[in-house]
């Protein structure tokens, strides 16, 4: 089985071809570190249960 | 001299508008030649408007509030005539920029003259206001240290004398950071409050603009210049509240100070704002519930908003970005979208837990930045004990704050022997008035000022 790491990295390429972005891993990869920072703080928020009836926060009038 | 003072003497004939800009012209490039914090000047506009100033006083009308101040943007805003550049080289190449942008135009209507464009890190994305393209830019206090960012050049211009008043943007603490770092009065006002037409974006779920200068009294000056509606700007609110230039009495006002979260940075920031609180007579303790989170929210939703705004460019420009901005944006547009939308009704929930705190409290203190500005090229600050990249960690505390999209002032504190740190005055949605009052009163007691040198 994968660690989470090639998860992220796999993930990465895969997605970057669908959105047709230039990106190509490297030995130090800042685009991935970066990514691993949202999945860290993203899995912090997605554990944060919050009421289905919350409406989200972005701005918006008709 | 600070625009309040500059105004009654250009009321009084004491000085002539075309004179005295010249003169600031004239000096302009030397003083900016060590701080790197213009990157235009737009003297020809500025002459022009200087003698629109004396000709109206000429004809004896009456001069409007900032008549005859010179002012500059932070390079993000559009100014006609100029590309816009967002501190970036790809955007170099578009055309110049057609009108002013919203706010330029509401400084100008009050009298402010333009005197040009200031740098930033590129698109925004950044709190050290060290850009790869254009040089860092310089500390005024100490040239061997950073300014902050994103919005440098308007820190170091204002905390340089080189102009009493500046407009900026802040997502994250862009407008809070430099001021703090810089030693000068920076708000950012309530999301929504003033218009942002014609400013090049960066997330525009966060993106609020705002005035920085050298003292409070221009804070107000400003702040009641640039207030009303921006048919460009669907967040913009058009809520017109006008602050009193004269010192309020804040004996009524209670105010806590920010633990917890707040609490993490070196001695010195957690001695400025006790410093503050003894002055304001505040005892009382107060805590901002799932803190930690609503920042990590805002980190995400910035790479994310970011990241998807520039998706046209780092398909095209993949190697003109710098590469510490490209690598987050990259990473946010490629993030899975369930990540965006729970920073997104995060958002809502922690508003709902925070905004309680205003039935007991009028005002918040908190420190603005963790550590005072490190020298230029620093990359890791200890916290706790604990090395940290500096870029993101200078924003600790001002980016929760900005979520909420509450009003702050970030007020200048020098103690003995250090470089100024920055204390945040945080208040309600649309209670700029009660943070700006306590900022005059701390002023005026001589708890807190900017360190601008009299280069005006």
């Amino acid at each position: 089985m994968s660690e989470p790491a090639d998860i992220a990295q796999t993930y990465l390429e895969q997605a970057a071809r669908l959105l047709n972005l230039p990106y190509t891993p490297q030995a130090e990869d800042g685009v991935l570190r970066a990514f691993k920072v949202n999945q860290r703080l993203a899995q912090s928020l997605l554990d944060f249960e919050l009421p289905d009836t919350l409406e989200p926060a972005p701005v918006f009038r008709p | 001299m600070n625009a309040a003072a500059l105004v009654r003497d250009l009321r009084s004939g004491d000085i002539c508008a075309v004179e005295y800009i010249e003169g600031l012209l004239a000096r302009l490039p030397d003083l900016n030649a060590p701080l790197n914090a213009f990157s235009k000047i737009t003297g020809e506009r500025a002459l022009r408007e200087a003698a629109a100033v004396d000709a109206a006083r000429q004809r004896g009308e009456s001069l409007p509030a900032l008549a005859g101040v010179p002012f500059a943007v932070k390079n993000l805003f559009d100014i006609e005539g100029v590309v816009t550049l967002a501190g970036s080289r790809i955007l170099a190449k578009n055309p110049p920029a057609t009108s002013d942008a919203h706010l330029i135009t509401q400084l100008r209507q009050a009298g402010a003259i333009l005197i040009g464009a200031l740098h930033m890190g590129e698109f925004a994305y950044d709190f050290t206001g060290e850009n790869v393209h254009y040089g860092p830019t310089h500390n005024p206090i100490d040239t061997s240290r950073i300014a902050g960012g994103s919005s440098s050049g308007s820190g170091a211009a204002v905390g340089g004398g080189l102009v009493p008043l500046a407009l900026s943007s802040d997502t994250n603490g862009s407008i809070r950071v430099p001021s703090a770092l810089c030693g000068i009065f920076g708000l950012k006002p309530t999301y929504g409050r003033l218009g942002r037409g014609g400013t090049f974006p960066f997330v525009m779920s966060l993106d609020h603009l705002g005035p920085m200068a050298a003292s409070v009294a221009d804070l107000v000056l400003a702040h009641n210049a640039l207030q009303g509606p921006d048919p460009h700007d669907p967040a913009c609110s058009g809520r017109v509240d006008y602050v009193s230039e004269n010192a309020t009495d804040i004996s009524p006002l209670r105010g806590a100070i920010l633990g917890g979260y707040f609490e993490q940075g070196d001695e010195a920031a957690q001695a400025a704002v006790a410093q503050l609180a003894q002055a304001l007579k505040v005892n009382a303790r107060a805590e901002i519930p799932h803190v930690a989170l609503g920042r990590s929210a805002a980190y995400l939703m910035t790479s994310a908003e970011g990241g998807q705004l520039h998706l046209s460019r780092l398909k095209k420009n993949w190697h003109d970005f710098e590469p510490a901005v490209r690598d987050r944006l990259s990473a946010g547009a490629l993030s899975p979208a369930a990540w965006l939308q729970s920073a997104q009704r995060f958002r809502r929930y922690f508003c709902e837990q925070a905004l309680p705190l205003f039935e007991r409290y009028d005002f918040l203190l908190a420190p603005t930045t963790p550590v005072a500005a490190p020298p230029i090229g620093t990359q890791t600050i200890k916290l706790n004990g604990v090395d940290l990249p500096l870029r993101p960690n200078l924003g600790l505390y001002t980016q929760p704050i900005s979520f909420l999209g509450w009003p702050v002032v970030n007020v200048p504190v020098y103690l003995p022997g250090r470089l100024p740190l920055g204390v945040q005055i945080i208040t309600a949605p649309w209670r700029e008035d009660i943070g700006l009052g306590v900022a005059q009163y701390l002023e005026q007691a001589g708890v807190v000022r900017a360190a601008t040198p009299a280069a005006l």
